[in-house]
């Protein structure tokens, strides 16, 4: 596949926070790429440097493109509307800014509204429009022009569920015509969306692949999950310390842990717990999906 | 097309925000009333004098006669003139400005003018003026009495003075009172609300960041800033006019050139969009908008001559024109302009040098605020 977008080194520096330290990754041509990061990852500046909206310190962004002016659309997390004018005004004023005729932006206008549910409310003054309609509105003007490269910056945060599924749906229909650069706190939702996606956090690219590549990278591991409906005894600790589990993390009356057999794993556990009489609220044992490699490669530790 | 595109939306987008709006429309009608209402209900000036007559004699009533009969053109006294005894009384109605003049006549002022007037013996006995040097009113209302007091006494003993001065006022052939030199700074002054309803339309998409959808798309800086300078030109020349109305609504006249004085407003309007542009890049929002944008909002204001008359300090001489420091300021240049055809009945011809000046100094600021805006939102 050609690579619409390639960046290559890039660096950006706030003073002494190193906000993208050294990223290089490529996006194919009408793919849903996926870019997650906890809350200060770098996410948003790397986007700003890849549409053009900041300069990095060091590093290129190379863009293969037919028109560079009208290649780029960009949904940002905020809502960013006009509030004094009405959809239709303001999706009809962003493509005449894109240089589109105006019976092709009409056209075009019309069928974005219907898209994404807001054709009966065209005439309506954007700051009378809900949170969710907004948002919606706030995808319109990202996409009026038909850019060949969209950013979507949590473009389904603040949704209801209908709307969500209704914008889902509507990425998905976009994706052969206009490459998607998606950033979602939703693991599910990236999983769902995301041809591929990578992990960046404290401004380093982690990890880059698709959703099956990247949990394979967690290795072929169960993950196990354990509520105990008293404190965790002393006990167990003995076989904690067994070497068919990695990644032990204990929370409260909570355990979880890796395992490459689960089989073996479950009978210890079990037995442990038969012999010491604890009692056990709840057990899991489950694959491991993009969230937990997400925490494994992050950390769990909450961000500013 | 775009930049139409651009200035249909700004112009939609202001009426529909209208608060500001009304504020700036508003503001200079406002004071208009406000001026009319401390300055007379005909906008004619009166000046107070507070007099003591310690004289019983029948001249110093004759000359306080000949002081109440000095009339403007409307028929209203020039002097409102108040009796009272005691000395330290007039000197706080001075001090607190309840009074432009203190005049006392002494005891023996009308023997005095007997005495001179008939068997030209003795001299006549001085009256005393007692004023505050700082109120400009109070030169005026002394220079009034003198004219009247001279006129009287020469009339009455015969004496011819060696020199008449002859008083005759300058522009349209009538006095001009303060209200009237108030009105061209009035104009300037709704012109400079300006800075308000011009700084919202750029603060208002840095504050909701559509600024980066624009800078995203086609439209290129001086593309928008030539929308939203035509169409806060528009808005100005409302205020303006409603400016105007307001003060012929409160009895003032001109019959000054109408399409000149909407040309210089317009290009006034143009200098104050694009100090505006210029202020707009350093606030990104609407707070800072209404409380930092008030600092560049009163150098216009007091330093345009608007209301305080500042001392004049040379900056250079251009084709035979004294520029002077505030006039890099263009509405104090506006100001004087705007004076020269409301009052005097000027010409294009007679403000061609300040229309020239203000044309040259909004290009340069307006190039400089593109200038700025560019850097600031356009990689």
């Amino acid at each position: 596949m050609r690579p619409i977008l390639k960046a290559n080194s890039l660096v950006k520096r706030y003073g002494d926070v190193l906000a993208v330290d050294d990223i290089s990754f490529e996006i194919y041509r009408g793919e849903i790429f996926g870019f997650l990061g906890p809350n200060g990852a770098g996410k948003t500046t790397t986007i700003k440097i890849m549409s053009g909206l900041l300069k990095p310190d060091k590093g290129t962004v190379t863009i293969d493109s037919r028109d560079r002016g009208k290649s780029i659309g960009i949904c940002p997390q905020h809502i960013v509307i006009w509030e004094n004018l009405t959809c239709l005004e303001q999706i009809l004023f962003m493509g005449k800014m894109y240089d589109m005729p105006a019976d092709v932006v009409k056209k075009r206008g019309r069928e974005l509204l219907e898209s994404l549910g807001l054709y009966g409310i065209k005439d309506r003054l954007a700051k009378k429009l809900s949170g969710g309609m907004q948002r919606r509105l706030n995808i319109a003007l990202a996409l009026i022009h038909s850019p060949e490269i969209v950013f979507l910056d949590e473009p389904q945060a603040g949704l209801d569920p209908q709307s969500r599924v209704l914008v889902r749906d509507y990425i998905r229909s976009i994706k052969n015509v206009t490459t998607v650069v998606l950033t979602t706190h939703d693991m599910e939702e990236a999983e769902k969306l995301s041809d591929r996606i990578c992990i960046i956090d404290k401004g380093k690219l982690l990890v880059t692949g698709t959703a099956d590549e990247i949990i394979r990278t967690g290795g072929h591991e169960d993950l196990v999950e354990i509520d105990f409906s008293g404190d965790i005894k002393k006990e167990l600790y003995q076989f904690l310390d067994s070497e068919l589990i990695s990644g032990l993390i204990i929370s409260g009356n909570r355990i979880s842990f890796n395992t490459k057999n689960s089989q073996s794993s479950l009978e210890n556990i079990l037995k442990v717990i038969r012999e010491h009489n604890l009692k056990v609220n709840s057990l899991q044992l489950r694959k491991k999906s993009l969230e937990d490699i997400f925490i494994n490669l992050t950390g769990r530790s909450i961000r500013e | 097309m775009k930049t139409l595109d651009c200035f249909v939306k700004t112009f939609k987008e202001n009426l529909r925000d209208w608060k500001i709006l009304i504020l700036a429309i508003v503001f200079a009608p406002f004071f208009v009333y406000m001026m009319d209402m401390y300055m007379g209900d005909t906008g004619s000036t009166a000046y107070n004098l507070v007099l003591i007559n310690n004289d019983k004699g029948k001249f110093s009533y004759e000359l306080i006669g000949e002081w109440e009969k000095i009339k403007t053109e409307s028929g209203k006294p020039v002097l409102k003139i108040r009796t009272i005894t005691d000395t330290l009384v007039a000197k706080n109605m001075i001090k607190n400005k309840e009074a432009d003049l203190f005049v006392t006549i002494p005891r023996d002022f009308s023997d005095s003018f007997s005495l001179f007037s008939f068997n030209r013996t003795g001299s006549l006995l001085p009256l005393k003026s007692y004023g505050d040097q700082t109120n400009m009113k109070y030169m005026v209302a002394a220079s009034f009495v003198d004219y009247t007091t001279f006129s009287y006494i020469s009339q009455k003993t015969g004496i011819e003075i060696p020199i008449n001065i002859k008083y005759e006022y300058s522009g349209r052939g009538k006095s001009l009172n303060e209200f009237d030199l108030y009105v061209p700074a009035l104009m300037v002054l709704s012109i400079i609300m300006m800075l308000f309803t011009a700084g919202a339309s750029i603060v208002r998409e840095v504050e909701k960041d559509t600024i980066t959808r624009l800078s995203l798309s086609k439209l290129r800086s001086a593309e928008f800033m030539t929308a939203l300078t035509f169409n806060q030109i528009i808005i100005g020349l409302i205020c303006l006019f409603l400016t105007l109305l307001a003060a012929f609504s409160v009895g003032y006249r001109t019959s000054g050139s109408m399409p000149l004085l909407f040309l210089v407003g317009a290009i006034t309007c143009f200098s104050v969009i694009s100090i505006s542009i210029i202020t707009s890049c350093f606030i990104k929002t609407m707070f800072g908008l209404l409380t930092l944008g008030c600092f560049p909002f009163f150098i216009l204001m007091f330093f345009s001559d608007c209301f305080l008359p500042l001392p004049k300090i040379n900056l250079l001489r251009l084709a035979g024109n004294q520029v002077y420091v505030n006039d890099i300021l263009p509405t104090a240049t506006a100001t004087r302009a705007l004076n020269k055809i409301l009052n005097y009945d000027s010409g294009f011809s007679d403000v061609s040098f300040e229309i020239f000046w203000i044309l040259a100094l909004s290009l340069i600021y307006f190039f400089i605020g593109v200038w700025l805006f560019k850097k600031k939102y356009k990689y």
